[in-house]
């Protein structure tokens, strides 16, 4: 392997970047560098395992959620909660439940989350929440989550129809309570210390009143609630960071105080020449995990600057597929489809590229073959898009190599093992 | 980097007026159709209706009285480019409702600075 990557005339691993650049392992000149732009500030879960505010605009951020650390790359997204972290204020209507600050450490390692407490009164909300309107498309509630003397938080909807899935914050784990046609998924991640962040993705446009979700988060007790939240008045849950953001998942957390705040998508594009990216034969080789299955097109590209000539890996609309675009002069359908089993987890994809004579290989194995002769000319840079500055890939991204020769058979079976 | 506020009559109206001012534009490709941005476009921001007056909700989320929105239809732009929206640019200061991670709520290229003649 290390024989292998010593062949690359592209390799990110990555690892070193500035301000504005993503910089690559070999070359050793800026040259094999991506130019990186986002225009804000972002966060991360850095190697400590806290949630970090990089603050220079244009920073890549490497990102150790999980423990392993990837280049992320997302797109635009708005956290629609203008006080993300203080849930004391007016912001939040309270029914029938307290918050009250804490000095346990949150997952940006501060002090800042509150404890949530139902009173001792017997049925209702008991909830902390807010309403919105206007929403179109699907929309993803988050919210950071810790157990206290109660192990269960509910995510859910107070209008009609209920929808509401209770997170387990001992074992890491949620049941959707209440199904509507306006649910679409869950999800819960271990950010470490007893964290955990809570998602849930919903159609606001399947409410009952259409675009209206009046969020809010409860204490569950036994786990089996759905509307009936009856606390003690002093026991509950720790909770931080709430995020309502137009997605159908969960982006990176972004902190805001009394405005809506956008995190820019992240842009990195432009590695290599033509001297390090030959266009009659090569490899783009590529170690990723999607973020989600999202129905977008996210691509990884050789080009000569458009879409017409390249050698592009697309993440298809379609859940979990890959597919191989090559573009001599013209643009043209895919020539290789493929369905893998599971894009979100990471995988290490290869192409190989070369007149009548292309394969895709997917962890250790020669998927799909293409005998295509329609070979592009004047491949230049390596992008993080679909060569013609649309359809940015965002996604993890563990590595990233170019190879100037079609490697052999067995030689992308020990690159993509 | 500059950062705009602007407010149109209308989404669409909004939508068309940035296309004209080169802030994006609409590309369909293999059947989708979506904005993409172009020359020094970092982000535009559909803001939509700003709320004056918040509404009012019992414990069940039914509306008890409705908020009430100002005029128009927000978008915020962030761009290396000069561009100017002439009447539909806004400055709303700290009472902005949208900030972009990282800069104050305030930030935005300032009003154009009337000289002491064209003020007489």
């Amino acid at each position: 392997m290390s024989n292998l990557l010593e062949k690359a005339s592209i390799l990110l691993t990555p690892t070193g970047y500035d301000n504005g650049s993503m910089n690559c392992i070999k070359p050793n000149t800026s040259v094999g560098d991506f130019d990186f732009t986002r225009g804000t500030a972002a966060t991360r879960v850095n190697s400590q395992g806290t949630i970090e505010d990089i603050t220079d605009t244009n920073l890549p951020r490497i990102n150790y959620l999980g423990g392993t650390g990837s280049l992320l790359l997302e797109s635009q997204s708005t956290n629609l909660i203008t006080y993300s972290e203080d849930f004391s204020h007016s912001f939040w209507n309270k029914s029938n439940a307290t918050v009250s600050t804490s000095t346990i450490t949150d997952p940006a390692g501060g002090q800042n989350s509150f404890k949530l407490v139902p009173d001792s009164g017997t049925g209702g909300n008991r909830s902390l929440g807010r309403n919105f309107t206007s929403l179109s498309g699907l929309h993803t509630q988050t919210v950071f989550a810790k157990k206290g003397e109660y192990n269960y938080i509910m995510i859910r909807t107070r209008n009609s129809p209920q929808t509401g899935v209770m997170f387990d914050l001992e074992n890491g784990t949620f049941n959707v309570n209440l199904t509507s046609a306006a649910f679409d998924s869950a999800k819960i991640e271990d950010y470490g210390n007893g964290w955990f962040r809570c998602s849930m993705t919903l159609d606001p446009s399947q409410m009952t009143v259409s675009g209206k979700w009046s969020t809010s988060f409860s204490v569950g007790i036994t786990g089996s609630e759905t509307n009936s939240f009856n606390g003690d008045g002093t026991s509950g849950i720790y909770i931080y960071g709430a995020q309502l953001e137009q997605q159908s998942y969960a982006t990176s957390y972004i902190p805001t105080s009394g405005s809506t705040s956008t995190r820019n998508a992240d842009v990195c594009n432009n590695a290599g020449s033509s001297d390090l990216i030959n266009s009659t034969e090569g490899v783009l080789y590529a170690e990723i995990s999607s973020l989600a299955n999202d129905g977008t097109s996210r691509r990884i590209s050789l080009s000569s600057g458009s879409d017409a000539n390249r050698v592009s890996l697309e993440i298809d609309e379609t859940s979990n597929r890959i597919k191989v675009f090559m573009n001599g002069g013209s643009i043209s359908a895919a020539i290789i489809t493929f369905d893998a089993s599971d894009l979100t987890q990471f995988n290490k994809i290869a192409i190989k590229y070369k007149s009548g004579d292309v394969s895709l290989f997917l962890n250790g194995t020669e998927v799909a073959t293409s005998t295509s002769t329609n070979m592009p000319v004047g491949l230049d840079r390596l992008n993080f898009d679909g060569g013609n500055g649309n359809n940015d890939y965002f996604g993890k991204v563990k590595s990233v190599a170019v190879f100037k020769e079609a490697l052999t058979d067995s030689e992308l079976t020990c690159l993509t093992s | 980097m500059y950062i705009y506020k602007t407010v149109f009559d209308s989404q669409i109206e909004g939508k068309v007026e940035l296309i004209n001012k080169g802030v994006w534009e609409e590309v369909t490709e293999e059947g989708v159709t979506q904005m993409v941005y172009i020359n020094g476009t970092l982000a535009v921001v559909d803001i939509g209706k700003v709320v004056e007056t918040p509404g009012t909700y019992g414990p069940d989320g039914h509306e008890i009285t409705p908020p009430v929105y100002y005029p128009g239809w927000a978008y915020d732009i962030m761009s290396s480019d000069v561009i100017d929206f002439g009447a539909n640019e806004v400055y709303p200061g700290d009472e902005a409702v949208h900030s972009f991670f990282g800069w104050p709520r305030n930030a935005e290229v300032p009003p154009p600075v009337v000289n002491s003649e064209e003020q007489e």
